[in-house]
């Protein structure tokens, strides 16, 4: 007697065909469409005569190309309803090119319109109708193409100064370019602080639980916990209005905190939130700038410099070397956390996030070589 | 199945750090204890892991050598996650050239990361849903199991492998496509949704090699039930023993699932850097390629590390006339002193000639046919100061063979089986109606 999960299983696998074949008979149809529609427009260029025929046939191929546009963006939606379930399905209205008597600005609009949505769908084409990726990998791969397409496009043509003057120069990745010939860390070492960040989330949170994070703050977040922990992020929106709440902008109050831990409890009633302390929460703090702090007037002080912490067993900081060293490629980042059990189960993802030995003895004489805090003023400089 | 509970962690945590807290005991023991010829000549000789300690002198001296010590700044910033398009020239030249591929292999159907396990991480996340599965064939190199739970969530489905040679079988622990297709159906009458096989070629533990005509039929079986297959090749240079005659997956005049096949390398065991961390995953698909270029971000190799494997691989001459025959040497010299203390000691096993494992038949040993047995055999050992493998953590579903691992130099190879020759010896008084091998 098959189990339930075994006839669920074999339920999807009949629509997955299903959806195969319908594909099919909509790319067959399109087809059919398209070879009407010409046939038409060459059948109409013999009936009727020049002058008014051109102005047709401008009209009939703004039409076609608006029919097609409608077509396709319809098959993708239909690939991910199937995905998600829901199979209402309008075929094309095959009257449409009976609108040509239509004022000609509307038919324009609403070919643009068709012609948008078909273009924000192009992006994702690929990933969409992808047969052998898991549903969590389209999602990873939509999650890259459409968030790396600038960083992509940028590899691809980067300004040099000799050989590709013409290229992109990148003044939105945060890395320290000016300090490159500058060149201990606690409890677990992997091979940068995303790797941290995700092994955290997988060993603090179940799927779908979420970290609290004030806002605005670093993009890359929702990757370090989303992409393999599957982990939420709650913003604490801070405000760009000095108001009495805020004696700064953005300042980052606990009552703030407090009003987004209360608001997400009632927006995501099944997902817990693991953030400030009160409410028994943990806090992973990432100091990974530390060391960037060029305006001497302004005083830094690392949360593990403080007396005594409140709950040191939940307490996590996480620093790298990509900021403050200026050495992103160079992959390194640390935890450092009283929590042994916390600590030997971020461990277990030391295989995955290995950094080389040869790696690890570099920066220990790098580390060890304590000049560097001072040339920081560079970036001083700058500003 | 697993629990230390703890009120810090969740519950997926948990269960992380049991794998941390149980399966790492050997190897912690060993590691408090290692064998030093000078600081510590009583500690724990190491025949369980499969590293390859016999060419340092050789890699040492490359890897110093000046052109190895290049520093620009693009190779300490972000990189391509994919990896820098220098290296995967390299590799595609690399692998075009010593897998004998019938056509030029191509840049971008390469990804790499920091080693094979984050690849099987990557790829478990990217092809399967939470809970799915992959087949492969048992015994197999046990740490597959965590590489793809930790973060895909995937199973392991065993296609058991006997000793015992049946039919039209050839050799012990033979893989035929019926195993294949047994496995699949009980897979999926138990529910499991199976989506690809791993096929690891050289194997590890067996050290089989499987001929072109086997290849061939794994591959049409995938096919068949549209499953991706996963070949991990990370031994193929390590065929110490020419008349083996091995032949990489991506050797195949065509290959009946392209799209669904990845080739998975890395420098570890080929050229004993298991430390270095460098994994390259081979794939003409390029949904699988970009999405596990996605997750690179989490597996990213040091802009130094990438510099240095280009400069590697691309020295064919240092390869092909030192590296490669000198390391075959040392290699084919370690198996012939093993195995003919094994043989003195008349104790059966396997060997193929590749890899850096010998696979032990110590089954007359155990009073009773059982994994407690074998465990306490296996602790015998440690207590000894010799640390094995044994068989239950490669899933082998007989209790009492244990891998032995002899790429090490002689001196300690020579301790090691003089430490097991006297725990086997103790043992074999306790067992006297066992058969004689």
């Amino acid at each position: 007697m098959p189990s339930m999960p075994y006839g669920q299983m074999r339920d999807q696998a009949l629509r997955n065909r299903s959806i195969h074949t319908q594909l099919m008979e909509m790319v067959l149809s399109l087809r059919q469409t398209m070879e009407d529609h010409i046939a038409q427009l060459m059948t109409r260029h013999q009936q009727q005569d020049l002058a008014l025929e051109k102005q047709r046939h401008n009209q009939a191929v703004r039409d076609q190309e608006a029919f097609l546009g409608l077509l396709m963006f319809q098959m993708l939606h239909y690939l991910q309803s199937g995905a998600t379930g829901d199979w209402s399905f309008q075929p094309p209205d095959a009257s449409m090119d009976s609108r040509v008597d239509v004022g000609g600005g509307q038919q324009a609009q609403s070919s643009r319109q068709t012609r948008q949505m078909f273009y924000q769908r192009s992006d994702f084409e690929d990933t969409f109708i992808s047969y052998d990726l898991s549903n969590r990998g389209i999602d990873i791969s939509a999650l890259y193409h459409s968030s790396f397409q600038d960083y992509n496009t940028y590899q691809g043509n980067k300004y040099h100064k000799d050989k590709n003057t013409l290229g992109y120069i990148n003044l939105g990745t945060s890395e320290n370019k000016i300090c490159i010939d500058l060149l201990a860390e606690r409890v677990v070492v992997l091979n940068g602080c995303s790797s941290v960040f995700s092994a955290l989330a997988m060993v603090l949170c179940d799927p779908g639980e979420a970290f609290l994070v004030p806002t605005p703050s670093y993009g890359g977040f929702i990757f370090r916990t989303h992409l393999y922990a599957k982990v939420e992020l709650v913003p604490g929106h801070l405000e760009s209005q000095v108001t009495e709440a805020n004696a700064y902008l953005f300042q980052l109050t606990v009552d703030k905190l407090e009003q987004a831990l209360l608001g997400a409890k009632i927006e995501y009633p099944q997902v817990r939130v693991k953030g400030p302390l009160r409410y028994n929460l943990h806090v992973i703090i990432d100091e990974i700038y530390m060391l960037s702090v060029f305006d001497e007037a302004i005083p830094f002080h690392s949360v593990l410099s403080m007396e005594s912490l409140p709950d040191p067993n939940k307490t996590h900081v996480i620093w790298g070397t990509s900021k403050d060293l200026g050495i992103s490629g160079f992959r390194f980042g640390t935890l450092y956390t009283r929590n042994r059990e916390v600590a030997s189960a971020v461990s277990s993802f030391g295989y995955l996030h290995s950094i080389s030995g040869v790696t690890q003895y570099k920066l220990c004489h790098l580390l060890q070589d304590g000049v560097w805090p001072k040339e920081s003023c560079r970036l001083g400089k700058l500003v | 199945m697993f629990s230390s509970d703890s009120p810090y962690l969740s519950s997926r945590g948990s269960v992380i750090k049991w794998f941390w807290d149980s399966a790492e005991e050997g190897y912690r023991t060993y590691h408090m204890d290692e064998y030093d010829e000078d600081k510590n000549p009583s500690g724990i000789i190491n025949l369980g892991t499969s590293e390859n300690k016999l060419c340092f002198d050789l890699l040492s001296r490359r890897l110093s050598q000046s052109d190895m010590l290049r520093l620009e700044p693009s190779l300490l910033q972000y990189p391509d996650w994919r990896g820098h398009l220098f290296l995967r020239e390299e590799v595609a030249r690399f692998l075009s050239f010593y897998c004998r591929s019938p056509a030029p292999l191509k840049p971008e159907n390469v990804v790499v990361l920091n080693g094979c396990a984050s690849l099987f991480s990557a790829l478990a996340t990217v092809l399967c849903e939470a809970g799915e599965a992959f087949l492969i064939p048992a015994p197999y190199y046990g740490a597959i199991t965590q590489h793809v739970y930790l973060y895909g969530n995937v199973r392991l489905v065993c296609v058991y492998l006997d000793s015992e040679v049946t039919g039209l079988e050839t050799r012990p622990f033979q893989l035929t496509v019926e195993k294949l297709e047994m496995a699949l159906e009980g897979a999926n009458s138990e529910g499991v949704k199976v989506k690809g096989l791993i096929l690891i070629n050289p194997q590890n533990p067996l050290g089989d090699v499987y001929s072109p005509g086997e290849l061939q039929e794994y591959l049409e079986f995938a096919k068949r039930h549209e499953l991706h297959v996963m070949v991990d090749e990370v031994y193929m240079l390590s065929v110490f023993e020419e008349s083996v005659g091995y032949h990489s997956v991506l050797s195949l005049e065509r290959l009946p699932d392209p799209q669904r096949t990845h080739v998975m390398w890395a420098t570890s065991k080929d050229f004993g850097m298991s430390g270095l961390r460098f994994g390259t995953l081979y794939t003409e698909n390029q949904d699988v390629a970009t999405a596990v270029s996605s997750l690179c971000r989490y597996h990213g190799l040091s802009g130094l590390v990438q510099y240095q494997m280009a400069q590697l691989l691309r020295d064919r001459d240092w390869i092909n006339q030192v590296y490669l025959p000198e390391n075959h040497a040392r290699l084919k010299a370690a198996h012939i002193y093993v195995s003919e203390e094994l043989r003195a000691l008349g104790i059966p096993f396997l060997s193929r000639g590749a890899g850096f494992f010998i696979w032990v038949d110590l089954r007359k040993y155990l009073p009773a046919a059982t994994f407690e047995e074998e465990m306490l055999l296996w602790r015998r050992f440690l207590d000894n100061k010799v640390l094995l493998s044994f068989g239950q953590a490669f899933e082998c579903k007989e209790p009492g063979w244990f891998r032995l691992v002899f790429s090490d130099k002689t001196h300690r190879l020579h301790l090691g089986m003089q430490r097991v020759r006297r725990v086997l010896e103790g043992k074999s008084q306790v067992a006297e109606d066992a058969p004689s091998c």
